[in-house]
Formats: C-alpha cells, structure tokens, sequence
C-alpha cells in the first residue's frame, strides 16, 4: 500500500513538474509542441526516478526557467510545420459526416398543412458547378409531401469535403516554404 | 563558477559531446547525463542534456529506439545515424580548429599579461 501511494506521489511529482513547464512554455512554443516536449521529457524523468528517485529526478532537472527557455530557444526562428495526424482526423470526422448527411430526410406533417395554404413547388439546391460533372452535393424538398429537405451527397463530395479537412487541420500550406533571401536582393531589418 | 561550467561555451559543443559519446556506444537520456558528468562536467543539469537530445533527434542526427526494462519504464537508446556521423565528423573538425587557434592565447599557459600597468 505505502508503495502504490510513493509512486503515485512520484508520479504526481513528476507530473506537476511538467505541467509548471508547460506553463512556461505557452507564450513560446505551439501547443503541439508543448505536447511533444511534455512526452518526451516525462519519458525521461520517469526513467531517472526509476533509477534515482523522482525528486531527484525533477531536482537534476535544474532551473525550470532555464530549461523553458532551452526549449524555446530551439523553436525560435523555425517555421511550424504541418499537422498531418490532425489532418487525418479532421479528414476522417468530416468523411463520417458526409456519410451520416448523405440521404438524410428532415419531414414534418406540418408541411402537409402548410402546403394546403397555398401552392409550394419542389425546390433543390446544388452546390457545385451544376453541369453535372462537378456537384459535391444537392438539398430538395418536397413540403406536399411532407418532406422539407433531403441531402443527396454525389462522389465528389466524398472526396472534396475530406480532402479539405484534411487541408485546413493539418495547416498543409505550412509545407510549402518561401525562400527567405531572393535572388539578387538582400533583406534588410 | 568553475571555468569549465560556463553555460554559454557548454551550449555550443553539449550537442558535439552528445555525439561523441553515443557514437562511442548507445545510450539512453539518463545514462548520458551520468556519463557527462563522468567527464567532469558535473554541474550539466539533466534540463540541459534532454532539450540537446530532443534537438540532435529533430535535425535527424540520432535515431532512436524504445527498449524495455526489466528495472522500470522503456529506456530511449539513441544511436548516430549517417548524417549524424557526417556531422560530427565537420564539426570536430572545426571544434579543433577553433581550440588550436585559440589556445596559444586562451590556454593555460597563453593567458598571462604581456605587458603595460599590473
């Protein structure tokens, strides 16, 4: 029992730690990054306890504003990187989504009613280029019949709409660099 | 403060004695520590060493590897990789330079005042 209490003491201790790091971190460093510097760090703090203690452990680490700032120092200047586990989540998420709206019916008897107040055409609405080459996907309804609106999501809408996901949550465009010195021209402060 | 403890001269070569010492046998973050510190530099703090390894892995100059421990958590051995040992080659090379060229002045011998007012 006093041993289960001691390691989740060392833990706790462990855990504080980087927390009060992280902390330090958050103005400097992504918050990916902190993340990363979070695992990494307990991966070997948890090693040194197991060999010398955990509060000798967080003790070697020395100051913790020195070491914030050694890991700042090494994000400084570097441009972030893209995501691309994001990226895959977000692509994921979004694809289960277009399959969930695919051929969803919103209905209400209500429309039945409205409709005998006056004459309601079936409407639809594409998005996309309507040639029929380049439809993501189609809303219509029919409130005579009750149904207020049906989405109808075409092939391209599986692939567009996750692919842009994917785009925005993993901050593709990061991977494309600019030079930083052109040809011929010096940059000035 | 000891001279040889002067964090900023240790900043720039703590990533070449990094190394050095994993290309001389692969070790894991703790065991690199205590191996620094064996060379005499002591006062290296723990906080210094894993930000340098975290830096070494990210420019893709050691691999690393998780092996389990019958002693507790999943040791991470680091091991050179090629342009890890093309790097450390050009840099020691230049670590050398620099110290030849400084130590007639620097050195233990070569710092002594050569003249004017004591």
């Amino acid at each position: 029992m006093t041993g289960s209490v001691n390691a989740v003491r060392a833990r706790a201790l462990i855990e504080a730690t980087l927390l009060r790091l992280t902390w330090k971190l958050r103005s400097s460093t992504a918050p990916h990054r902190r993340r990363e510097i979070r695992r990494e760090l307990r991966a070997h703090l948890l090693v040194t306890a197991s060999e010398a203690g955990s509060e000798e452990a967080v003790a070697r680490l020395g100051d913790l504003d020195a070491l914030a700032e050694e890991y700042a120092e090494a994000e400084r200047g570097k441009p972030p990187e893209p995501r691309y586990g994001a990226g895959l989540f977000a692509a994921i998420v979004v694809w289960v989504f277009v399959v969930f709206a695919d051929g969803r019916r919103l209905t209400d008897d209500r429309g039945l009613n409205l409709a005998q107040r006056g004459d309601f055409d079936p409407w639809s609405w594409t998005a996309g280029v309507p040639n029929g080459k380049l439809e993501l996907f189609r809303l219509f309804g029919d409130v005579e019949h009750g149904l207020l609106f049906e989405v109808e999501m075409y092939r391209l809408g599986y692939i567009v709409f996750p692919l842009l996901a994917f785009v925005l949550g993993s901050r593709l465009w990061r991977g494309w660099r600019r030079p930083t010195v052109l040809r011929g021209r010096l940059s000035r402060p | 403060m000891s001279p040889t403890h002067d964090s900023q001269i240790l900043k720039g070569v703590l990533g070449l004695v990094l190394l050095q010492l994993i290309d001389e046998r692969e070790s894991y973050g703790y065991e690199l520590v205590e191996r620094v510190h064996a060379l005499g530099l002591e006062d290296v703090p723990d906080g210094s060493v894993y930000p340098a390894l975290g830096r070494l892995e990210r420019d893709g100059h050691v691999t690393s590897e998780l092996v389990r421990s019958p002693n507790g958590p999943a040791r991470k051995y680091y091991r050179l990789s090629g342009p890890g040992r093309d790097f450390l080659a050009e840099r020691s090379a230049a670590w050398a330079h620099i110290v030849n060229a400084v130590a007639p002045i620097l050195g233990p011998n070569g710092n002594k005042p050569t003249g004017g007012k004591s």
